[in-house]
């Protein structure tokens, strides 16, 4: 579905990715974790097009996407829902829907997937006239990822969901996760959460300064001592 | 003021219909109620500014670009027309006429122009850009004496004319304007209401979320400044036409400036923002014509105090 091959990616001459591979197949969840500044989100940026990689391949569903400009890599299905929510603030809650929801493909299909994101977050149906910028946090990183879902993606980029959410709506936004993937929609998600993103996760790459030092399936690293120890609370840095 | 709040979701879209509805009928009855030609005049030159700040509402307001050179596109347009009236089709009613496709046209290329390297910079490039072609075109009048007479300005272009009806004079001109204002208003609130404008207000507010949306963010603002600069050709060619002598400090910067007030005084990205902006700076210092030398004192104060205490315009919603 989506690989990524050597991809390399700096900021003014500071390298934030020293050449990573990783894939996404068809219905998997795959996360990367790994702290700050690991390049976890440079690299979601590289994948859609927000940031030109160096040197390395990015194929989406066979097709090489590498330096295409953003937008057309959105029309070819893949959606990132970026860090820190972004929802447009003064256009109304639907207004933010339909500006996903042109890539759809038609005025039907649009319709079908309104009705299906407002039963995954009925919330949103309440808040249809209101102001984007209104919302709680929490409905914001809803209809953030309301927005992409209405534009019927091949492959989801999540940034981030759970950032400085209550644990109650963190709970909420990865039962969400597991919903959407269970309709199929394959998903990348990063994740600072280490421990949520890999119970909900098929497959997970640990990310330290720009490279990916582990992979594996979610469970094996979850159980694994020097995860455990790095990232999920179990003594030493927490990332 | 209610039904006036012009932001999307605050009036329901029959209120907004109704409200559309009775401006339509007002402009209708008051030259019949309205006699004194003076008000009439300021009505015809209102009409003029409402075309062009609702048209650099589209740029500035919801596509969110600084435009600070309207006054160029402004002057392309009267200029163009009264070219076409005076030289190209002279003595004829066809004249008048022809200016007008040629007017858009030009206004559409000379925006195309100016966004081509522009728009794909991102910061303040495109303001300067602007800016540096209001400057350009006004040293082009002055210059360009064969075509223009540089500073003397172009005197005696006809009135406009429909076969043999005079529309320059009295409330035809009025009518005409209102027409044209009217049909503006009306693409204006389609595109504004529809898929374009939710694109221009989506890239005004992250540009980088509204691409990876899959909105082509720089043909987005293009189509923005081309039908913004159209728009501004139209008003010069009516009004080339309706003042019939034009010369090139009609087109400066002031000009730029005072149709940007109006747009953010009203409030920008609404609808409603750029008409009310044309009222209060067409009508307000008219109304202060009786204290003479206070006058610009008092209006200057006015739109201190007003930008003070409604910064998002007077029907902005934040």
């Amino acid at each position: 579905m989506l690989e990524v091959e050597g991809l390399k990616a700096s900021y003014g001459g500071i390298t934030a990715l020293h050449g990573i591979s990783f894939r996404v197949e068809a219905g998997e969840v795959v996360s990367l974790i790994g702290a700050n500044g690991a390049g976890k989100t440079t690299t979601l940026k590289c994948i859609s097009g927000v940031v030109r990689p160096v040197a390395g391949a990015i194929r989406f569903a066979g097709r090489d996407i590498t330096g295409l400009p953003p937008h057309e890599i959105a029309r070819a299905g893949l959606m990132h829902v970026p860090e820190g929510r972004r929802v447009f603030s003064l256009l109304t809650v639907r207004e933010n829907l339909l500006t996903g929801g042109f890539l759809a493909g038609d005025a039907s299909a649009a319709k079908r997937n309104m009705e299906k994101v407002l039963s995954l977050f009925p919330v949103l149906g309440e808040r249809m006239a209101q102001l984007g910028g209104t919302l709680s946090g929490g409905e914001q990183q809803m209809l953030a990822i309301a927005r992409a879902l209405m534009a019927s993606p091949k492959l989801l980029l999540l940034d981030e969901p759970s950032m400085g959410l209550a644990p109650v709506l963190v709970e909420r936004i990865f039962d969400t996760i597991h919903e959407i993937a269970k309709d199929g929609i394959p998903i990348l998600l990063v994740e600072q959460n280490a421990g949520m993103a890999l119970e909900t996760s098929n497959r997970a790459y640990v990310m330290e300064r720009g490279r990916i030092v582990m992979e594996g399936p979610a469970g094996l690293l979850a159980a694994d001592r020097r995860i455990r120890e790095a990232y999920l609370g179990g003594g030493g840095t927490r990332g | 003021m209610r039904l006036l709040r012009g932001r999307v979701g605050d009036a329901s879209p029959a209120r907004k219909r109704a409200a559309l509805a009775s401006l339509c009928v007002a402009a209708v009855l008051v030259p019949l109620v309205v006699r004194d030609g003076y008000v009439i005049h300021l009505l015809n030159v209102l009409g003029i500014y409402v075309i062009l700040s609702s048209g650099l509402n589209i740029s500035v307001g919801l596509a969110g670009l600084l435009h600070l050179g309207y006054a160029g596109f402004y002057g392309l347009g009267a200029y163009c027309g009264a070219i076409i009236s005076t030289r190209v089709v002279p003595g004829s009613w066809l004249g008048f006429w022809a200016g007008l496709p040629a007017a858009v046209a030009i206004g559409m290329l000379a925006g195309a122009l100016v966004g081509a390297p522009s728009l794909r910079l991102r910061g303040h490039y495109f303001a300067i850009a602007t800016l540096g072609f209001g400057e350009i075109v006004r040293s082009l009048m002055l210059n360009l004496t064969g075509l223009t007479q540089g500073p003397f300005g172009i005197k005696a272009i006809p009135s406009p004319k429909l076969l043999a009806l005079d529309l320059g004079q009295g409330p035809r001109f009025y009518y005409l304007v209102a027409a044209f204002a009217s049909l503006a208003l009306y693409g204006i609130w389609n595109l504004q209401y529809g898929r374009f404008g939710r694109f221009w207000r989506a890239v005004r507010e992250d540009e980088t979320v509204a691409q990876v949306m899959g909105v082509d963010v720089f043909a987005a603002k293009m189509w923005a400044l081309m039908i913004s600069s159209a728009l501004a050709a139209v008003a010069g060619w009516l009004y080339a036409h309706y003042v019939s002598y034009i010369n090139p400090s009609n087109f400066t910067l002031d000009e730029s400036i005072l149709v940007l007030c109006m747009v953010i005084l009203g409030g920008r990205g609404t609808f409603w923002g750029p008409i009310i902006g044309s009222a209060l700076l067409v009508l307000f210092p008219e109304l202060l014509r009786p204290i003479a030398e206070l006058r610009l004192l008092v209006y200057g104060a006015a739109l201190v105090v007003l930008m003070a205490v409604r910064p998002e315009g007077v029907v902005g919603a934040g």
